[in-house]
């Protein structure tokens, strides 16, 4: 599991990474937690997935002034 | 929360979006930074000689000051191949971000701007000598490259470094620059370039593809700049740093711009939008330009232009993070009971000593925490005031050395104002000031149950 601690953009957030499949990296999204979003992904390198989650939010046009993590759950 | 946060999403993120999108403005933050290796090596040399010459020649320890003469020698070699030419430097990575945000070659897009900034500047210079020269000097200046005429004296291609080079050179190269990286991103979009066979290896097409965008933008900035200095008798970065740059540098000294900057930046981090990205274009082009202004001064020894900087900000406002982070961590270590924050704060306080400050953000949560809206916007409002009003009454030397907003509070003013003890001093009043408008609210929060805030 992977969290994005995301205040605003959630929604976009979400379907974004729900649509997201490149390079065999997927993520679902799993449940929300104020403003922490929980992912599953089909990747054992859990970092390296989270690295991935934030640079396709940093890509879009809306994701590049958010200031938020993705971080990996505990 | 949620009526604001819908609200946020519908009027301000876009807004934010709009500006955070613009490639232009993208360019610009990304051409000062692309600078920070040389403003870093030219600071560190600044800061070095600050420690071998300035001050021990205030204690009159000459012996000293000669013994290290060499090293201090190699210190301003330093400096002059990177603060002192930040002008120049800046205007290679202006025009390659520019053309990067375009994608089109980047590096002819740099040559481009670089040229083009040297086209602004006055490369001739006439002295008119009360009496004639001598032979020999006359044969020593003629040796140089000067023509001697008489009492006339007139020279070609000789670049007034010192006046033009450094940070006074920054909005001439921006705009002109500008207007030639946009002839030759134009013109290289729509084509208009010289194409070569698919056999000829990228790196000579890329250059071929260059040089039709390449010459009609140097010629369009070689008219404008021709055609102003002779009507006018003035070079155009003299006019551009009279009209535009100073005016504006001067308006970037008062109180409201530096408290409106503050609370933007802050409300922005709060509601989750990159504060200092989003206006970074702004804190760079216009606080950055005067730091390195302020910086090159103190190199050559001069009296410093500007009071309020770009690390001002870092050093007074943003103590360990925007919103002055590290106090409140340090008011939940003496005021919490609750174990969240407790657990938290230890695991942020390290990297919030080196103004890092996302675990505390993300993991208090500060961020679209109502709890901490209002010391996280007071606390630097205060801070930033009694830091602007105390370095405008001279109660505190303003920056002279260029510091990386990595560098932890208390070491980073001392360094940065070239070691003026005040300056640390002035940090503590901020810390014990941000500590106290931290204090109540994290006792406030002891009351609230944190399951109930996710």
């Amino acid at each position: 599991m992977i969290i994005l601690d995301a205040p605003i953009q959630q929604d976009k957030i979400i379907a974004l990474l729900n649509a997201y499949d490149q390079d065999g990296v997927s993520f679902q999204f799993d449940h929300k937690k104020g403003i922490q979003l929980h992912f599953t992904t089909n990747q054992s390198d859990l970092a390296t997935a989270a690295k991935v989650a934030k640079a396709a939010i940093k890509a879009e046009p809306w994701g590049g002034v958010l200031y938020f993590q993705a971080r990996v759950a505990k | 929360m949620n009526g604001l946060i819908q609200w946020l999403e519908k009027h301000v993120v876009p807004i934010a979006t709009k500006i955070g999108s613009v490639r232009w403005l993208i360019a610009l933050r990304d051409a000062f930074i692309s600078t920070m290796p040389a403003t870093m090596a030219g600071s560190v040399a600044v800061l070095l000689n600050a420690f071998l010459r300035d001050i021990p020649t205030q204690y009159g320890w000459t012996g000293f000051v000669k013994a290290m003469q060499p090293v201090v020698g190699v210190n301003s070699q330093v400096w002059t191949g990177t603060l002192a030419v930040i002008g120049l430097i800046f205007a290679f990575t202006w025009g390659y971000n520019l053309a990067k945000q375009y994608d089109v070659e980047p590096l002819t897009g740099g040559i481009v701007t670089l040229g083009t900034f040297l086209m602004s500047v006055s490369q001739t210079f006439t002295i008119t000598l009360t009496k004639a020269l001598p032979k020999a000097a006359e044969k020593i200046l003629t040796a140089s490259g000067a023509a001697v005429d008489g009492k006339t004296v007139t020279g070609w291609g000789y670049f007034n470094f010192n006046a033009h080079f450094g940070a006074a050179g920054l909005f001439t190269a921006m705009i002109l620059g500008g207007l030639a990286g946009a002839i030759y991103i134009i013109l290289t979009k729509r084509n208009i370039t010289i194409k070569m066979p698919e056999s000829v290896p990228p790196a000579i097409s890329k250059a071929f593809a260059g040089i039709i965008p390449a010459i009609v933008a140097w010629y369009v900035i070689g008219i404008i700049t021709y055609v102003f200095t002779d009507a006018t008798g003035t070079a155009i970065i003299d006019w551009i740093g009279k009209t535009i740059q100073t005016p504006l540098l001067s308006l970037s000294q008062g109180y409201g711009a530096v408290l409106l900057l503050t609370i933007l930046v802050q409300v922005f981090w709060f509601f989750g939008i990159h504060g200092t990205n989003v206006l970074g274009p702004v804190l760079d082009s216009i606080w950055l330009t005067a730091q390195l202004a302020n910086v090159n001064a103190a190199a050559k020894g001069d009296a410093l232009p500007y009071l309020w900087t770009r690390s001002d900000f870092d050093m007074y406002a943003w103590l360990g993070g925007a919103g002055s982070t590290l106090l409140l961590l340090i008011a939940i270590f003496v005021f919490s009971r609750r174990d969240d924050e407790r657990t938290v704060a230890k695991l942020a306080i390290a990297p919030g000593i080196f103004n890092i400050n996302e675990p505390t953000m993300f993991g208090l949560p500060i961020v679209l925490n109502p709890i901490y809206v209002i010391p996280f916007i007071l606390a630097p409002v205060v801070m930033v005031t009694v830091a602007y009003f105390a370095i405008n009454w001279h109660l505190v030397a303003p920056v002279s050395i260029q510091m990386t907003w990595v560098m932890p509070p208390f070491l980073n003013s001392f360094l940065a104002t070239s070691l003026d003890w005040r300056a640390p001093v002035l940090q503590l009043v901020n810390a014990v000031i941000g500590f106290i408008i931290y204090a109540p609210f994290v006792i406030a929060s002891n009351k609230l149950d944190p399951e109930k805030l996710a």
